[in-house]
């Protein structure tokens, strides 16, 4: 028998028992987790967009000193609380959350030709909903017009933060959407749950799988770099579970771990095809049980502060801008991460279209 | 011959116009005062303990990091001489006129220089946010159109010149909108004079531009011709009022 083999050479990070199970025993980091396939420092303009999770590395990232990009400022004269109500500085553009592919995609689209855009309105009594972000106006728009321009000075917005972007971070959160059936547009929540009518006729549940996920991380990578041919894309999956979902007879818990498998399968394979594309282990992070944390608050999908707080640390440390052993103690910079993402969560300031959906659960105990 | 106002005048530069307009003509207030709109800008006017009124600059006005000391100390010594006007004139509860915050031109080119800064098309903004914006603006001035009202059972507010730029138009009436609400849900009144020198669009007519023109400001005729509607509408106010008394 041979003496050596492949094995023989592999760095601690390569055995389980070296780092994830040295990490859990320590109550520390995870060494050595992330390596970055390009360069991302403190310089370089950082666009973020994404799911529900994707609020705590934007701010996590202005926290830490990073250059973020915010195409789409609060107007004058609004104070930082009515801006957040209006869905800015949550993300680099006032998109609201975009969680699947498909929607990311829709709006680039719009974004490299906006005569293309879906024209679609949700209309209420007294107020018009924007089908693609129907929370960015509190209470809805005034009328179609209104909606109309603002989502034009978003296209206008998003195309300034790709070009301006050296690196466009995605956090891809579901693969459940909603579509119109006739015009094919994509919906950021189902009609009739945030706002607008559920039409069973119109209205169609779509699930996106593994082919169609690289097929529009294809089509997003292709967007970008149309518009910016140097910037580098990164993807990270939510760690957050479903709220609920529609697929028939499906389990929430099996939905939520087909869904978020997808995902992470499709950002895994996707970014290893480019040297441009790269992903962030942030799911894995909170959601592996190997790490023996608490990173779950109560309800059991929200993460904790120090859960965001963890992840963040890796992300920072994967930059090589925190140099942290298992057992070393927290940076000013990791410190200041902290208290910016406690502060976040204590304020109750994620905002959430998904979330929505637990108002409809008529069987809880 | 000099023809008195019976009323307290709390304005702004425009404030000023209209005063010396007015007194090139023998019309005065009874009780001007009149300063920058800078100085009313987030400043803390309210009544002391000893019936007087306290007046304070916004601290940011004061920030020795950014500001002068000369200019500070000058900043203060016209804060003083507004509160010991204020403090004299609001204790003979007058009916009270102020323009402060009335004319939309710093808000509407906040808006329209941080957008263009950061590229984005000011026209855009929805109808909803533009208020709400305005809004939260012209809560700077409310807490002293509050001491106002605590002063005086009469308080009214005279719209400035209206002059804005075509493509601002909606943002500069949502501003004269929400501040005209915001005063008359506490039962202060509105002086609307904008129809009568504006044109249909309640921009300020060409004669009334001064020359040379600031692009800001109205000229000594629009100053006259504004304050005489004041004194009109003071006078007619105190005959019609049931409190008419009660200021004298």
């Amino acid at each position: 028998m041979n003496a050596t083999n492949p094995y023989r050479k592999l760095p601690r990070r390569a055995f389980w028992s070296t780092s994830v199970a040295k990490s859990a025993k320590m109550k520390g980091m995870v060494d050595d987790l992330w390596r970055p396939s390009f360069q991302l420092t403190k310089d370089h303009p950082v666009a973020t967009v994404g799911s529900c999770f994707a609020q705590h590395i934007s701010s996590a990232l202005v926290q830490a000193g990073f250059k973020w990009v915010q195409a789409e400022r609060p107007t004058f004269g609004l104070s930082e609380q009515a801006a957040r109500d209006f869905g800015y500085s949550i993300f680099s553009v006032r998109t609201g959350n975009i969680y699947t592919t498909k929607m990311l995609r829709q709006w680039l689209s719009w974004v490299r030709d906006p005569e293309t855009q879906d024209t679609e309105f949700w209309e209420s009594q007294d107020a018009v909903f924007d089908p693609v972000r129907p929370q960015i106006e509190p209470g809805g728009f005034e009328d179609a017009e209104d909606m109309a321009a603002a989502r034009k000075s978003t296209i206008a917005a998003f195309h300034r933060a790709i070009e301006e972007a050296s690196v466009f971070i995605f956090t891809l959160g579901l693969t459940e959407y909603w579509e119109n059936i006739e015009t094919g547009l994509v919906y950021a929540s189902c009609p009739g749950t945030v706002a607008g009518e559920f039409d069973p006729v119109l209205h169609r549940f779509r699930n996106s799988k593994y082919p169609e996920i690289l097929e529009d991380l294809e089509e997003i990578r292709k967007s970008l770099r149309a518009i910016n041919p140097d910037i580098k894309l990164l993807l990270t999956v939510s760690p957050v579970p479903l709220v609920a979902t529609a697929e028939e007879g499906k389990h929430v818990l099996t939905a939520t771990t087909h869904s978020k498998s997808t995902l992470r399968s499709a950002a895994g394979d996707f970014s290893s095809n480019y040297q441009d594309v790269d992903y962030f282990p942030s799911f894995e992070i909170v959601t592996h049980p190997g790490l023996d944390r608490q990173m779950f608050e109560d309800d059991r999908r929200s993460v904790r502060p120090d859960g965001v707080d963890f992840v963040m640390e890796h992300f920072l440390a994967g930059l090589g801008l925190v140099h942290r052993s298992p057992t070393s103690r927290r940076s000013d910079g990791v410190d200041a991460i902290a208290t910016s993402v406690e502060a976040t969560l204590k304020a109750d300031e994620i905002v959430c279209e998904e979330i929505e959906l637990e108002r409809f659960n008529d069987n809880r105990d | 011959m000099t023809t008195e106002i019976d009323a307290i005048f709390v304005g702004d530069s425009h404030g000023m116009i209209m005063q010396s307009a007015a007194a090139a003509h023998g019309i005065k207030f009874k009780y001007p005062v009149t300063a920058a709109s800078a100085t009313f800008g987030g400043a803390t006017m309210r009544k002391s303990e000893n019936g007087g009124v306290v007046f304070e600059i916004a601290a940011s006005r004061l920030d020795p990091d950014r500001v002068k000391p000369e200019k500070i100390s000058h900043r203060l010594q016209k804060a003083n001489s507004i509160r010991q006007k204020l403090s004299v004139a609001f204790k003979t509860g007058l009916p009270i006129y102020s323009n402060i915050g009335m004319t939309a031109r710093n808000f509407v080119l906040g808006i329209v220089t941080a957008a263009k800064a950061n590229g984005e098309d000011p026209s855009l903004l929805s109808k909803k946010m533009m208020r709400l914006a305005a809004e939260e603006y012209f809560q700077q001035f409310v807490s002293q159109y509050d001491t106002m009202k605590a002063s005086s059972p009469r308080v009214t507010a005279v719209f400035g010149p209206t002059r804005f730029e075509h493509s601002s138009r909606a943002l500069w009436m949502s501003y004269d909108d929400t501040a005209a609400r915001m005063l008359r849900e506490r039962n202060i009144d509105i002086l609307d004079l904008r129809g009568d020198f504006g044109n249909e669009d309640l921009l300020l007519r060409e004669e009334f531009y001064g020359q040379p023109d600031d692009g800001v400001h109205g000229n000594d005729h629009w100053g006259l011709m504004t304050v005489r509607k004041i004194a009109e509408h003071c006078q007619r106010a105190s005959s019609d009022s049931p409190q008419k008394n009660m200021a004298y």
